[in-house]
């Protein structure tokens, strides 16, 4: 577990094998940062507060703080499988996350992906990963799997 | 504008489109801690693939309103590596409605492609709608 390096022939991925993980305190002043930005770059801010937004309206909720959208978080994932593979991600990677608890301001994340078995009906040329990210809590913020092609490469 | 609510299962998006600056994938690349952009074989600055992954909110926006949609699901096949200052298009529609559990949930599939046809990004995403 944890010993695949970057570089490493994907030949490597072997069943239980894991990606190192990735560790970082998402701030407040990040979640606000890019709630803003990105409205702005789509032309999608309405001006109105909301839990992305504003700490008080996310506290109205029940919410410990402002809530960062899965569009902020998700590229961490991107990002693990990016940084350990290279090419063979960034042409054919498979990504498929949902979101099962909502990330906050302050929060630290741990992403982390380990190789598993094909399952039925998938190829057996293509090396599969259960992937995930959890917070302080030990809570698991996104869950999902991903695939990239095996070195000889691999159907979807 | 119409709700959201009223999609229509098969029903095509109106396509968006968009040219992918610099501030953009770089706006991109920050929120992974790098200052940087990467380049490909070329030489050119690709930004992160990522930066497509909301590519399909721009397809329904401006079309449909909502009260809030809480996003659910997300998959993307990454394809090809996002070159900078590229036109890109954005295509889509609406595959699925459904109910489970008694929410309602939409779903969207896109794609993304260059302004030379390289199909960056083939995307789902499942929208919860009835906050």
């Amino acid at each position: 577990m944890g010993d695949f390096k970057p570089g490493q022939s994907l030949k490597d991925l072997t069943p239980g094998k894991e990606l190192p993980s990735a560790t970082r305190i998402l701030t407040k002043e990040e979640v606000l940062a890019y709630t803003n930005r990105g409205a702005e770059f789509g032309g999608r801010s309405s001006g109105k507060k909301n839990i992305h937004n504003d700490e008080e309206t996310a506290k109205s909720y029940g919410i410990r703080g402002v809530v960062a959208g899965g569009i902020q978080t998700m590229p961490y994932i991107w990002n693990l499988f990016h940084e350990n593979l290279g090419e063979s991600w960034d042409r054919g990677g498979l990504l498929s996350v949902t979101f099962t608890n909502m990330v906050c301001g302050d929060d630290t994340l741990v992403t982390r992906a380990v190789v598993r078995e094909p399952k039925e009906g998938e190829s057996d040329d293509r090396i599969y990963f259960d992937t995930w990210m959890e917070n302080q809590l030990g809570e698991k913020v996104v869950v999902g799997k991903a695939s990239v092609a095996g070195e000889s490469g691999g159907a979807n | 504008m119409r709700p959201l609510e009223e999609a229509q299962t098969g029903e095509a998006l109106r396509p968006h489109s968009y040219i992918l600056t610099r501030e953009i994938a770089l706006f991109a690349a920050r929120n992974l801690g790098k200052d940087y952009l990467e380049k490909d074989d070329s030489g050119r600055e690709v930004a992160p693939a990522c930066v497509t992954d909301n590519d399909y909110v721009d397809l329904w926006i401006s079309d449909f309103t909502t009260k809030e949609a809480v996003h659910a699901k997300a998959e993307h096949h990454y394809l090809n590596p996002p070159i900078v200052g590229k036109r890109l298009e954005v295509t889509g529609r609406i595959s699925d409605k459904y109910n489970r559990r008694g929410r309602d949930f939409l779903v969207l599939e896109s794609e993304t492609t260059d302004e030379d046809g390289v199909k960056l990004v083939e995307s789902k995403n499942v929208l919860l709608i009835d906050l």
